[in-house]
């Protein structure tokens, strides 16, 4: 894991940690709304990089144009007073898989209605 | 004459009726500029539009999960968080500061922006939250306008209909009465959008991605719908609509068939007795189980206790939960497979490195065997649920006797605590079978198991070194890869010398194929999830196992799994017994 915390001269620090997105469904819009809510309780600036496209922490919108799927891997780094917390407490959403059981949203219903 | 259109099939079920087609566009916005001493009051507007937008999203959110539940309210949850968002805010706020534009046509541009870069993506997961920004928009642009929200109103009166139009957005599809809509058809849209999710659970079949075509059927034209294969007719012809209402009859007839089934044993044409059990996520599936005729619980998956919990459950919680499951199938098996934790799933009260393997790291019983206070309190609760019924211990990713010899220790403690007997008359212990080291030393692990459950997924990854979440070698893993069906054929072997009890939890036994494939290797019981049961119930009832053992034979030199497919694909469907059997949950 590619964790690491560094002090600055003004209180502020930088940590960053790489995760993998551990639900089948990736980071669809519920999960997405998870980190926001979760990055958005922290002063600090909250970025998430994945391939080289690097988004917002507290934008849903960014989050969900990083398009992460199942098994892909985020690199999430905080700058600011709250920085090493913000790491923990985000990395542990996205390895928690976001608290979601595999919900299948392609597949789930396939008993049809009979309609006329 | 009838016309053919076809879309993309997105919620399942059949409809017939007249087309009506909604629309509910905001108006385009005029590009105003404004003054400079107007850019604090225009700042001003939009944010009081978007807490009036995030207002109605509340009261939306609050009525779509009295409704539907807290899942499909979760859905304005995210677009609540779109109108939050900071980027798209201080954007908006820039574009009328520094561009003097009104707070309408600002919002307008930014979220044009935002459209773009989204299209470009082209990626399903970003395609799939189009509709979320439109309908952000029309939310937040009728508030600046003073409109009322988009909606779709429905009088009592109103003749039932399907509802066509260009894409429909999640904040209308949950106003769709089932009683008034009989379908839900739109030109754009994706099978993964928020709208198609409302559809489903409102039982509204519905099509999607027709195309522009569909803007040219006029409204009141009579149309059948199929929600599964996506295909529309328009104005059907008097057989067209025959054939659809024997297509419901059938269904009528299929349901039937699934209720009595369930009471019936799943025995082949030649009369080998197999059985079918369950594959179980969580306990609210009991009832769906007992209602496909789930014969047991083959494999009931315990990590629901544990990931996304911030603490270790509770000896009462687990045990409330086994028993929930053990009552629910008096006499039959409950099989409890112990936590299955690591690889890429730990709970939040562990705190956990990233392992640069982790489907070779730390996981399973190599977790539960450290962390005694978390297993102890699983065995203990799995213990006590054995009281009520028919209880069998299964452990995940063994690779060593000494790890069952630990395990059969921890559950000896576990009576002694508990005041029990040890040893004889306790829980059945088996082992899942699903590391190539237990296949092969499978006679030095039978003397501390009682019964072996064969994990075809993590097997199948680890004989062929693939990961199938990766999708380039995704197509490396394949279950029935030769040398894949030659240690299943080994297991068998073993398991009869050693006189286990053996079934098959893997996704290979949802596979009709698969199930063709063990049934002539010996294999006699599955254990299957909940939405193959039912098919694979009916298929094996097709089945000829004195077939299907002369076919495997015949065939013990196949070169890859591909021909495997091909020559048992050939089978079923030269007996006919793929059709029938698949054609029992089909719409």
């Amino acid at each position: 894991m590619s964790e690491g915390n560094e002090m600055r001269g003004n209180g502020d620090s930088i940590a960053e940690n790489t995760v993998r997105v551990p639900n089948r469904l990736g980071l669809h819009a519920r999960p997405a709304a998870e980190f926001v809510k979760l990055s958005s309780r922290f002063a600090s600036n909250i970025t998430v990089e994945k391939d080289g496209l690097e988004v917002n922490g507290k934008s849903i919108m960014g989050v969900m144009m990083l398009a992460a799927e199942f098994g892909s891997q985020l690199r999430i780094r905080a700058e600011g007073v709250d920085a090493p917390g913000a790491i923990r407490e985000l990395s542990l959403l996205v390895e928690s898989g976001f608290g979601e059981g595999e919900i299948d949203y392609g597949s789930a219903v396939d008993e049809p209605g009979a309609r006329s | 004459m009838s016309l053919l259109l076809e879309g993309v099939g997105a919620s399942p079920g059949r409809a017939l009726g007249p087309v009506r087609h909604i629309s509910w566009e905001i108006p385009s916005i005029p590009h105003t500029s404004i003054a400079t001493a107007e850019v604090d009051r225009e700042i001003e507007r939009f944010h009081r539009a978007r807490a009036e937008a995030l207002s109605r999203l509340v009261e939306l959110q609050h009525e779509t999960t009295e409704l539907l539940g807290g899942f499909e309210g979760k859905v304005f949850e995210s677009q609540a968080w779109m109108i939050e968002d900071p980027d798209l805010v201080a954007g908006t706020e820039a574009y009328i500061r520094e561009n003097l534009l009104s707070a309408e046509r600002a919002f307008e541009m930014q979220l044009l922006e935002q459209r773009v870069q989204m299209m470009e993506s082209v990626h399903a997961m970003v395609m799939d939250r189009l509709a979320d920004l439109r309908d952000v928009r029309g939310n937040v642009l009728s508030c600046l306008l003073g409109h009322p929200a988009p909606g779709l109103e429905m009088s009592d009166d109103e003749e039932p209909s399907i509802v066509v139009a260009h894409d429909i957005a999640p904040s209308v599809a949950v106003r769709m009465r089932p009683d008034r809509v009989l379908g839900m058809i739109t030109a754009a849209g994706t099978r993964g959008s928020h709208s198609v999710l409302i559809a489903r659970s409102l039982g509204i079949p519905a099509v999607v991605d027709v195309g522009p075509q569909l803007a040219r059927i006029a409204d009141g034209c009579e149309l059948l719908v199929d929600g599964k294969s996506g295909r529309l007719i328009v104005d059907p012809t008097p057989a067209e609509i025959e054939s659809h209402n024997r297509a419901l009859a059938q269904l009528q007839v299929r349901r039937k068939i699934l209720a009595e089934l369930a009471a019936k044993p799943t025995e082949t044409v030649d009369g080998v007795h197999t059985v079918v059990q369950a594959n179980l996520d969580q306990p609210f599936e009991i009832d769906e189980a007992i209602r496909l005729g789930a014969e047991g619980v083959g494999l009931l998956r315990t990590e629901f206790l544990v990931i996304g919990h911030r603490e270790i459950p509770s000896e009462e919680e687990q045990f409330d939960a086994y028993r929930s499951v053990v009552e629910a199938f008096p006499g039959r098996e409950v099989t409890i497979r112990t936590f299955d934790i690591g690889g890429d799933k730990y709970p939040q009260f562990m705190s956990m490195k990233q392992e640069d393997n982790p489907y070779l790291g730390w996981r399973a019983i190599r977790v539960c065997l450290d962390e005694p206070e978390l297993f102890q309190n699983q065995l203990r609760a799995a213990v006590r649920a054995a009281d009520h019924g028919n209880v069998r211990l299964l452990v995940p990713l063994v690779t060593s006797a000494d790890e069952l010899i630990r395990t059969r220790e921890h559950l000896e403690s576990t009576y002694g605590a508990l005041g029990k007997e040890p040893g004889s008359g306790g829980v059945p212990v088996g082992l899942m079978v699903e590391t190539p080291a237990a296949v092969e030393t499978l006679d030095l692990l039978a003397p501390y198991v009682d019964f072996v459950s064969l994990g075809t997924n993590d097997l199948t990854q680890y004989v062929l070194a693939a990961d199938r979440g990766n999708p380039k070698v995704a197509e490396l893993y394949d279950p029935l890869h030769p040398a894949l069906i030659r240690l299943y054929a080994r297991v068998v072997e073993a398991c009869e010398h050693h006189h286990l009890d053996l079934s098959v939890c893997g996704e290979l036994s949802a596979d009709p194929i698969g199930v063709a494939v063990l049934l002539g290797l010996g294999y006699r019981k599955f254990s299957v999830s909940l939405s193959s049961l039912a098919e694979i119930r009916e298929l094996i009832r097709h089945l000829s196992v004195s077939d299907l053992v002369a076919l495997c034979a015949g065939n013990a030199r196949c070169e890859s799994g591909e021909d495997v497919r091909g020559i048992v694909q050939e089978y079923l469907d030269r007996t006919g017994a793929l059709k029938v059997g698949g054609t029992v949950l089909e719409g």
